[in-house]
């Protein structure tokens, strides 16, 4: 399978590298970061990284799903779904001393999230904001 | 005195104790009770009662309840409390029919006077290395090896003491037996849901073998002080790196997948990978910043940034696959400012986002031959020259999609060395991280991830 996103192929809704647009879930793909993604009701997902950049993000469409060990950094979860052995922390992203892209962990779960951004976290919606390395492809 | 540098610890997360004695030195006469669940001697000053007979005295004498034995030598005695007793970590050096004579860091009676009501246990795993009253690590000598047996486990392990070069510290998980060098699932997996970081390693001179981290609120392995040598080791869904090393050290067989940022960061530092693997992690599969560092034989595949990123490195990349990492402007190797010693032999540089390699500086003088560059989004190189013997042809994976990365016949014998200095010898090695295995060759001993 080829990569979700290239230089030269993007999902229609493709914003930046942050928000990189939804695609079906597909189960030869495990990594899923910045993607909004449907997944079929009732499958069981195994390994798969959905991490977002923003907490709380509405990434993955589905009903009645069982997520192992998966990262869902940042996603919201439905109350529908279960999850075995999964990360569900949410973070925001910061620079590091070097100026790369690393986390600020605020919390383990959506549920205890209370949408106070620190205030050196990278701001990743608007593309010319990005600054710190990122290439922004249009 | 200190404890002998042949102690051997046990630790068994789910079923041993937090107070057990928990070592036992390999080269003494007695029996070894660490390796049971259960302390084999618990005194409680009430069935088994003690007391010692002076200030600063090393001898503990059993008023009741309890007689000691010859088995009993070699055993680690954790006094967590009493009346003029040091709590700590003492090994049982002597014994006669009323008494053990220990040896720890301190004396186990103190200045006060005579020591009573004196609790503790003898024999027993304990539950963690960094947990109880006196922690394991907190005794950790060079010499001393560590086993932790696989079981649930949720433990902030923090490492601080320091062996040496010449006598390291052994931390190593096993599945069912003592050295079983386990894999999978059989490896020790410390789950922190959503806690601090399972390990960080701030002495100096470890090995850590065949354990698992994963759920971290940061990093799963953290090494601030080196060298430090992890093997078969494996880090996923942490809330940043996988591993994150500041100091020398070198990465064997190690995993690293789903983290929300680096699979593995390598700072200033000299550090190798061998035969480790990297993928799906939402940053870039490994960087290096400044110093030497060498990457053979291993896999970065569908990141969702780079493959591998270099600043300011001397990077040595042989053998390597890197497939399919994801993005715009993503690549298989990307380098931004690095020296002219860099060399790149026999890797696989295919499916990625935009270029196989790609370098901000224009000279870069960087040896570069016997690599393929197939199916990259963008071209096969930027910035980097073309190699005399390098290929474009499809590299055959097995089965990219399930992770396995074998490569096919395109690739088989293509690598360097080739023929030798001098004409008198010819290597044959494959492109690719996953060598080929003919019918009638060596027989592989087993795997590590």
């Amino acid at each position: 399978m080829k990569p979700l996103v290239t230089a030269t192929d993007k999902p229609d809704d493709y914003y930046n590298e942050y928000f990189r647009g939804a695609v079906a879930f597909d189960p030869s793909w495990r990594n899923y970061s910045y993607h909004a993604v449907t997944v079929p009701d009732g499958t069981v997902v195994e390994n798969c990284n959905f991490a977002q950049a923003e907490p709380k993000t509405e990434a993955i469409t589905g009903e009645n799903l069982v997520f192992r060990n998966c990262n869902l950094s940042n996603v919201a979860v439905h109350p529908s779904w279960t999850l075995e052995g999964c990360l569900t922390a949410q973070s925001y992203i910061v620079p590091d001393a070097d100026g790369n892209d690393s986390r600020q962990f605020v919390c383990a779960t959506p549920d205890e999230f209370d949408d106070k951004k620190p205030e050196h976290a990278r701001p990743v919606e608007g593309k010319d904001t990005l600054a710190g390395g990122v290439e922004v492809v249009e | 005195m200190a404890l002998a540098a042949t102690i051997v610890w046990e630790i068994r997360p789910a079923t041993g104790g937090a107070n057990n004695g928990g070592g036992f030195n390999s080269a003494a006469a007695g029996t070894d009770r660490s390796q049971q669940a259960a302390a084999q001697v618990v005194i409680d000053n009430a069935a088994i009662v003690c007391s010692t007979p002076g200030a600063n005295s090393n001898t503990l004498t059993f008023d009741a309840g309890y007689t000691p034995s010859a088995a009993d030598v070699g055993n680690i005695f954790c006094a967590t409390a009493g009346t003029n007793i040091n709590a700590g970590l003492y090994e049982i050096t002597a014994q006669d029919a009323t008494t053990w004579t220990v040896t720890g860091a301190t004396n186990l009676t103190g200045a006060g006077g005579a020591g009573s009501a004196v609790t503790g246990n003898m024999g027993g795993a304990r539950t963690g290395l960094s947990t109880g009253t006196t922690t394991v690590q907190s005794k950790l000598l060079g010499g001393h090896i560590v086993y932790i047996k696989n079981e649930a486990w949720n433990e902030a392990v923090a490492l601080s003491a320091s062996g040496t070069n010449d006598s390291m510290i052994t931390v190593e998980g096993y599945g069912t037996t003592r050295g079983d060098g386990a894999t999978a699932s059989n490896r020790p997996l410390n789950d922190r849901n959503s806690a601090g970081a399972p390990f960080v390693i701030s002495g100096a001179c470890y090995h850590v073998k065949y354990l698992k981290a994963t759920r971290s609120n940061g990093i799963g392995f953290s090494i601030t002080n080196g060298p430090v040598l992890l093997i078969g080791c494996n880090s996923y869904s942490n809330a940043t790196t996988g591993f994150t090393t500041t100091a020398n050290g070198a990465f064997v067989g190690c995993e690293a997948y789903s983290n929300t940022t680096i699979g593995f960061s390598l700072g200033s530092t000299s550090a190798t990978l061998f035969g480790c693997y990297s993928h799906d992690n939402t940053a870039t599969g490994c960087t290096g910043t400044t110093g030497q560092k060498t990457h053979a034989f291993c896999i970065f595949e569908a990141n969702a940034s780079h493959g591998l990123s270099d600043t300011n490195t001397f990077t040595k990349l042989l053998n390597c696959t890197l497939d399919g990492n994801t993005g715009a402007s993503t690549d298989g190797w990307n380098i931004t400012s690095a020296d002219s010693t860099i060399v790149m032999m026999n890797n696989i540089f295919s499916n990625n986002g935009r270029d196989g390699t790609r370098s901000t500086l224009g000279g870069l003088q960087a040896w570069a031959d016997c690599n393929c560059y197939f199916g990259n989004a963008g071209v096969a190189r930027t910035n980097f020259k073309v190699g005399p013997n390098d290929t474009t042809s499809d590299p055959g994976f097995a089965n990219r999609s399930g992770g396995d990365f074998a490569v096919g016949t395109a690739m088989k014998g293509a690598g360097f060395p080739g023929v030798f200095p001098g004409g008198t010898s010819t290597g044959y090695l494959d492109i690719g991280a996953v060598q080929r295995r003919e019918l009638g060759g060596g027989m592989y001993r087993g795997g590590l991830m």
